[in-house]
Formats: structure tokens, sequence, C-alpha cells
């Protein structure tokens, strides 16, 4: 049990860690107003 | 008289433990019906679990005067689910359909969809402690990853004999999420916690991180889970497919012809193995029971993560703990059950996109978590 959730939370570090260096090589994402229109709370 | 015989006399073949099969048949039917429960899936399930249960049925295999008589119902089990096809080419559809755009712009949601797997491997434990074979305590804890095709790919991987029950429970249960977890979500959080506002910023993600993103991914769980590989693989494909741009109308048909076709036949097919022999027995109510209890502490799992990481965040950052139940793999149900109970305490508190980042992050973890029982078990 505990191998498997540490196992799991390792491949997703990783993936997390992955995906900012995704956004920091492709270019900043351009960060617009805060938006309550599409969800979200201002 | 001998006309009478050759018509009726097939009724001497008939079994009580059939009969009560075509009830169970007729039940997932209706509930697919008037209950709209996965009618995609329970609806051909109900039917074929009628089809295979009439007595020397045709459309399973058959031994007739010492000879073989080959079901087509068995030869597209072989064909289509022993091989682990269908599930796979499934998973192409599904990936077209994320969009995994929500996750790419707050990934630390990933972490979410990590916790809410717990329910998988205590699961796990609890089968093995009430006497079913690892492989086969396995197959049923990965009910929990609330991911048909997940559940049917282990299940098949370990030759489990209990796949019937598994895709059954799996698929029942991931209709009833907006029963399941509400319940659950409340019993583990305050008033003051539901009632937690959570920030959300707008951010674009760029097209080459959308496409760059399901290689990386398909790489990551190739190197570090490779028996996940063909799942997250097809999954990432189908996503690819639909992010490159430039092919538009593969995407499509990947989200609704093949999707559609494949959802048509693994319905039927998994009847093979529901058959009232295989499916009425009691192991078949506790793989039920144990299904539920993952789903409970996937719930609670994604939950108290949340919970734990408020600890450690300053007034103002603190997050919903509702969101961390959005982590199992139902979506978009779940992500849409987390933001209607936001609104119920807060009717101006959005959690929608929140909740779908995490319920995104869940798809891709409850696949993991499918790929590391293989790793582990296989």
């Amino acid at each position: 049990m505990v191998t498997g959730m540490v196992g799991i939370f390792t491949v997703t570090v990783v993936i997390i860690l992955c995906i900012k260096l995704l956004n920091k090589i492709t270019g900043k994402p351009s960060k617009k107003d805060t938006d309550t229109a599409e969800g979200g709370n201002a | 008289m001998e006309m009478f015989e050759a018509i009726f006399g097939n009724i001497a073949n008939l079994d009580i433990k059939q009969v009560a099969m075509w009830l169970i048949g007729g039940l997932l039917i209706y509930l697919a019906i008037k209950k709209d429960m996965e009618p995609a899936l329970l609806l051909p399930m109900g039917f074929g679990a009628i089809l295979v249960n009439l007595p020397m049925s045709g459309a399973i295999t058959q031994v007739i005067d010492s000879v073989k008589e080959i079901g087509v119902i068995d030869i597209l089990f072989d064909s289509g689910i022993a091989n682990e096809l269908f599930p796979l080419l499934l998973f192409i559809g599904i990936g077209a359909m994320i969009d995994f755009g929500p996750l790419l712009a707050n990934p630390k949601l990933m972490l979410f969809g990590a916790a809410a797997q717990f329910g998988i491997f205590i699961t796990l434990f609890f089968a093995v402690l009430l006497g079913f074979d690892i492989k086969d305590a396995a197959s049923i804890a990965i009910i929990g990853a609330a991911d048909g095709p997940t559940s049917i790919f282990v299940a098949t991987h370990f030759d489990s004999q209990y796949i019937g029950p598994i895709i059954v429970a799996a698929y029942s249960y991931m209709a009833l999420v907006p029963i399941i977890q509400p319940p659950v979500v409340k019993l583990l959080t305050t008033k003051k916690e539901r009632l937690i506002r959570m920030k959300y910023t707008n951010v674009s993600v760029t097209k080459r991180t959308r496409i760059l993103f399901p290689i990386f991914v398909t790489i990551i769980a190739g190197i570090m889970s490779p028996r996940s590989v063909a799942l997250v693989g097809f999954l990432m494909f189908g996503n690819l497919i639909r992010e490159c741009g430039v092919l538009n109308s593969l995407s499509e048909t990947a989200q609704n012809a093949l999707a559609n076709l494949i959802t048509l036949l693994l319905g039927i097919t998994v009847a093979a193995r529901m058959t009232a022999d295989a499916f009425l027995s009691l192991k078949t109510l506790m793989i039920l029971g144990l299904g539920l209890f993952a789903f409970i502490f996937d719930t609670a799992g994604g939950v108290m993560f949340a919970k734990f990481l408020n600890l450690f965040l300053k007034k103002g950052n603190k997050i919903n703990p509702m969101i961390g139940a959005a982590g199992i793999s139902a979506f978009p149900m779940s992500a849409r059950v987390i933001h209607k109970m936001g609104l119920k305490e807060d009717n101006q508190n959005f959690l929608l996109m929140h909740a779908v980042g995490v319920n995104v992050s869940g798809q891709i973890a409850s696949v993991i978590a499918g790929g590391m029982i293989l790793n582990y078990f296989g």
C-alpha cells in the first residue's frame, strides 16, 4: 500500500516538474486578468 | 409430439440461476434506460447477460454431442478483450476527448489525482485479507480507479476469473459518483472548509506545450512504469492527435466513431464472463462491496490530502478540500459534482475550473496506478 502510493506520487512529481519545464521552455504563459466569467473566483 | 419436443425441449435445460441472470440483465437495462446510468455500457452488458444465459445459448461456446461449437461472444472476447485490444483502442478515443489545459496551467493539481488513488491500494490490502488471490485482489482494487477501460485492462492482464463482476461494479459506481461522493466529502469536511474560495487565474498554455505534454508523459511513464506504457501511450496518442492541429478528422473519428464502436462491442463482449456459474456467487457480492469501498477511500484520499496541504498554506491561499474528491477518473462527472456542492454552500463560490484540473489529473493518475499494479504483480 505504502509502496504503491510512494510510486504514484514519485511519477506524479516527475510529471509536474516536466510540465513546469515545458511551460518554461515553450514560452511564459501570458497571465490574463483574474477571471470570474469562466467559472473562477475573483 | 416429436415436433413439440424439438421446439420446447430446450426448456428442460433451463436453470434457475440462468433466470436470476435474466433478472440481473433486466436490472442493468432498466438502470441504463430509466436512470441513465452509463447506458452505453450497462445496456449492452444487460442484454448480453440475458443472451449468454439462455439454455444452450449459441452465442457462447457449447459442447454438443462431443463437438465444440464456438460462440460469437467468445470469439469477440478472445479477439478484443483477452488480448487487451478493446480497452486500448478505447483509450485513443478518451485521449482525444480530454483537454489537459486546466492541468497544464496549474500542474500542482496533479498531486490530488495521485492522492485520490489511495482507495486502490487500501482495497488491494483488504481484498487479500478477505481471501482473494493477489492478482484477483489487484484486479478488484483497480475498480477504485473509476476508469472502466483500466479495470478491463488490468483484470484481463491478470486473467482474473472475476472480470464480469469487476466491470459491472466499475461502470455502476462510475455512474453513481453523484450519490457516493457528496456524503463522503461532507463527512470529512467542515462547513468552514467547504466555504473556502479559491482564486482562479486564467493562464494560457502554448500549443507547443500541449503537443509536447503527451509525448513527455509517455516517455516518463515508459521509463518509470514500463507496464503502464500501453495504457498511458494509447491515451496520450489520442491526445496528441487532438492537440497537433493537423489531424482534426482523425481526432473527431477517435472521439466519436472509434469510441462508439468499441463501446458498442465492449459491453456485449464482457457478457462472455457473465454466465450464471461465473457470476452468481458470494464473491460477486464481495467484489461489489470492495468496489464501493475503493470509491469511498479514493474520495477520502483526495479530500484528506487537500486538508493536509492546508496545514502548511497561508490564509488566502487555502485549498477548498472538496476539490480533492475530483481526483478520480470519472470525468467530467466528479468535477461537476464538486462544483455543484460548492455552489450549494455558497452560490458565488465557483470551483469548476479547479475541479476540472484535478479531474483530468485523476485520468492520468488512474492509468499510472493501473500500470503500477501491473508492475508490482504482473
